[in-house]
């Protein structure tokens, strides 16, 4: 199985689905993957990717081992953008 | 008087439809500075222990602060304070829109209505004659709040009910042009009175006692705002649902009647979605408001109609698993129209739903499926079949029908939109809240989860300090009376640009999550004002206020309140969470729920309070909290 990496909403329009299938076992290797699937379009990769912190089944990694967090099978990893509201 | 203050308060008593223009206590306002503070104040002094809120002696105050009528941005709010006939403690709303300039230009700083009338009535303030009219309402009753108010025309400053509150739903609110005071059942009270109508106007201006300085502060304050990521920035592109995908990436957003924190057609409700598909180019805001969190939707066969919030958009949508921002437009617009509040309708709804899953409820909803809700949400407005008894919210459904363990509310109040097994400082501010499971009176996942300098939200640093801290500046912020979205612009715009992976961001936020003591500590410095709203306070009033001041203040009030909930029966029995929240994990890895009993004794200790959850008469003899 895949780790699923959720893209924005503009992302998702063009690539046709609200999230990609990547491989890796580590968060570094799953970023890198990313940033590797978007080398002709490096803008979007900046686009997802600033100012933003990842988060694995909706735990910031920060809080984990930052990017050499462990990945299992089916986990999701979203770039997460800081946010208010109410 | 103190200056910002129009100095009178007007009671109108509807039984014997007489009225009088008392003057405001200044003491009181020192103390309480007015809107929810005041409000309480009243509302303790007034009545009995066991009053029947429904009844006429449960008076419906309407309360505005200093800060209202003037050009502020986010000050045009107003505060309602009764007794809760959803949970039977402590009830009160804010709104916004533009009763609360209405009220300050009638030159009233405090509307307390009590007693009850016999038919609809509807009254007229002209402040400038400091006269009241009592007027027949019969042709308005049973109209929505969208024709009331057009009937009532543009040129007063109106706070009206719908059928919900008429028909006395227990989660009915009051609406002032498109914002409601939503929560704790206040339209409930005003409909147990028969009154379908406020309309005040009046020419007076507000008094300062620094105005130039006030005038040349608040266009500095508009620079920062217009330039701030959240206020500036993403308040005006998505409004309050840009906040949707970050709920969603961090797990914290409401499935399936909180089964869950994640919801798979997030997108499709999310303010990134509406930007494109629903925004219709108008952005609207209450009075002398620049951050314009409000955005109007197209609603077939209703036309351009005022967009679903983030609550709405999670409690009406992931929460019922409905991933269509078209149907949720249409049940906010009918929940609004009907004046209910969202937040409870939508986890009333999904209550519903499981129990009908479980086989507990004879019914033919759905999680997922919109089949039949708009027709219930008419029910439940006008108390008609199964209606009725989801008028009476989550916990009463689930004392009658079974399925305590979850109902998703807290002393009755139905819980917003952050779960707190991912948040855990706002599980504690939920148990805590004296009116129950409400975010807005303290947002403390702001800092621990969804804002830009987050801590670990699920560890037990600084879980018990950030919610006292953060409900002592909400009361405040409530009593100005200030938008609560103003405390969002406290994180300033250069966290905001920081990279979370940057060491910079690191040593912020670990040095945030490991101040310990300190953390409260700095907050009760009685310094120089510091934010905007201490120096507007400060100018306007000529009293200094600064984060210490407003601390000090909140505290009291929070234990007023408190001590009003006591004296009505709640214990600290009542402080907890729902029994799906304490007991089933959403995050992997997680043995349980959220763990609030390792917390709570932390938090009554730092309040000040005993292990059984009183405030101590130390607590209450330093905050000069009189019972």
């Amino acid at each position: 199985m895949p780790i699923y990496v959720e893209v924005t909403y503009d992302m998702s329009k063009q690539l046709g689905s609200h999230r990609l299938e990547m491989e890796g076992s580590t968060v570094r290797e799953v970023v890198e993957a990313v940033r590797a699937r978007f080398a002709d379009d490096p803008a979007m990769f900046e686009t997802l990717t600033a100012r933003t912190a990842v988060a694995v089944n909706g735990v910031l990694v920060r809080f984990r081992d930052r990017q050499e967090t462990k990945l299992s099978d089916g986990d999701t990893l979203g770039f997460v953008k800081a946010a208010a509201g109410g | 008087m103190i200056k910002g203050y129009a100095g009178r308060v007007l009671e109108v008593d509807l039984g014997a439809q007489r009225y009088s223009f008392e003057p405001l206590d200044e003491q009181t306002a020192r103390l309480y500075i007015g809107g929810k503070g005041y409000g309480t104040r009243l509302l303790y002094d007034r009545t009995e222990a066991g009053v029947d809120p429904l009844g006429p002696e449960n008076p419906l105050i309407f309360a505005t602060g200093p800060l209202n009528g003037s050009v502020a941005p986010q000050s045009n709010r107003f505060a309602v304070v009764t007794k809760s006939p959803l949970t039977g403690g402590i009830g009160n709303a804010t709104c916004g829109g533009s009763f609360a300039l209405g009220m300050k230009k009638a030159g009233i700083d405090i509307l307390v209505v009590s007693g009850r009338s016999e038919r609809p009535l509807r009254i007229e303030v002209d402040g400038d004659a400091s006269h009241v009219e009592f007027l027949d309402a019969a042709d308005l009753w049973g109209k929505g709040t969208y024709e009331t108010q057009e009937l009532l025309g543009k040129k007063k400053n109106h706070a009206v009910i719908g059928p919900a509150g008429e028909n006395e739903v227990l989660f009915a609110g009051i609406v002032s042009n498109e914002r409601i005071a939503g929560r704790t059942g206040v339209g409930a009270v005003m409909g147990s009175k028969k009154l379908k109508a406020v309309s005040v106007w009046g020419s007076r201006n507000l008094e300062m006692e620094d105005e130039a300085k006030f005038k040349e502060y608040t266009k500095e304050v508009r620079a920062t705002f217009k330039d701030h990521p959240v206020l500036g920035e993403s308040m005006k592109r998505f409004g309050t649902a840009g906040i949707l995908n970050t709920a969603n990436g961090r797990n914290i957003l409401p499935t399936r009647n909180f089964k869950k924190g994640r919801f798979d057609d997030a997108m499709k409700i999310s303010g990134e979605w509406m930007e494109e598909h629903d925004l219709k180019g108008v952005k609207t805001s209450c009075i002398h408001c620049p951050v314009t969190c409000g955005r109007d939707v197209e609603v077939e066969g209703k036309g351009r109609v005022k967009g679903p919030e983030y609550e709405t958009l999670a409690l009406l949508g992931s929460n019922l698993e409905i991933g269509s921002v078209e149907q949720i437009s249409e049940w906010n617009y009918h929940a609004d129209d009907l004046g209910m509040d969202t937040i409870s309708l939508g986890a009333t709804l999904g209550f519903a739903m499981e129990l009908g899953e479980r086989g507990m409820l004879d019914t033919k909803l759905h999680f997922g499926d919109p089949a039949g809700v708009t027709e219930l949400i008419q029910d439940i407005a006008h108390r008609r079949g199964a209606g009725s008894d989801l008028a009476d919210g989550s916990r009463r459904l689930s004392e009658k029908l079974g399925g305590r363990e979850f109902a998703p509310h807290v002393k009755g109040l139905e819980l917003s939109a952050y779960d707190p097994r991912g948040s855990f400082a706002q599980g504690v501010e939920y148990a805590t809240t004296n009116r129950g499971g409400c975010h807005v009176q303290g947002a403390s996942m702001y800092l621990e989860s969804i804002g830009p300098l987050t801590i670990n939200p699920q560890n037990l640093k600084l879980k018990a300090d950030i919610p006292i801290v953060q409900q002592n500046l909400a009361c405040a912020i409530n009593s100005m009376v200030l938008c609560i979205f103003t405390t969002y612009g406290i994180v300033p715009k250069a966290v905001h640009e920081m990279d979370p992976g940057s060491w910079k961001y690191r040593a912020l936020a670990g040095a945030l999550e490991n101040s310990g003591s300190l953390f409260r500590l700095a907050q009760s410095i009685k310094g120089s004002p510091m934010f905007w709203f201490e120096k507007w306070l400060t100018l306007i009033t000529g009293q200094k206020f600064s984060s210490g001041h407003l601390q000090e203040i909140g505290a009291r009030i929070f234990n007023l309140e408190r001590m009003f909930n006591l004296r009505e029966g709640l214990t600290a029995a009542d402080d907890t969470l729902p029994d799906r929240i304490l007991n089933e994990p959403t995050f992997p890895g997680m043995d349980s729920g959220h763990p609030l009993g390792q917390l709570l004794p932390a938090y009554y200790k730092k309040r000040g309070w005993g292990a059984d959850g009183v405030p101590t008469k130390r607590t209450l003899e330093k905050l000069q909290v009189t019972i």
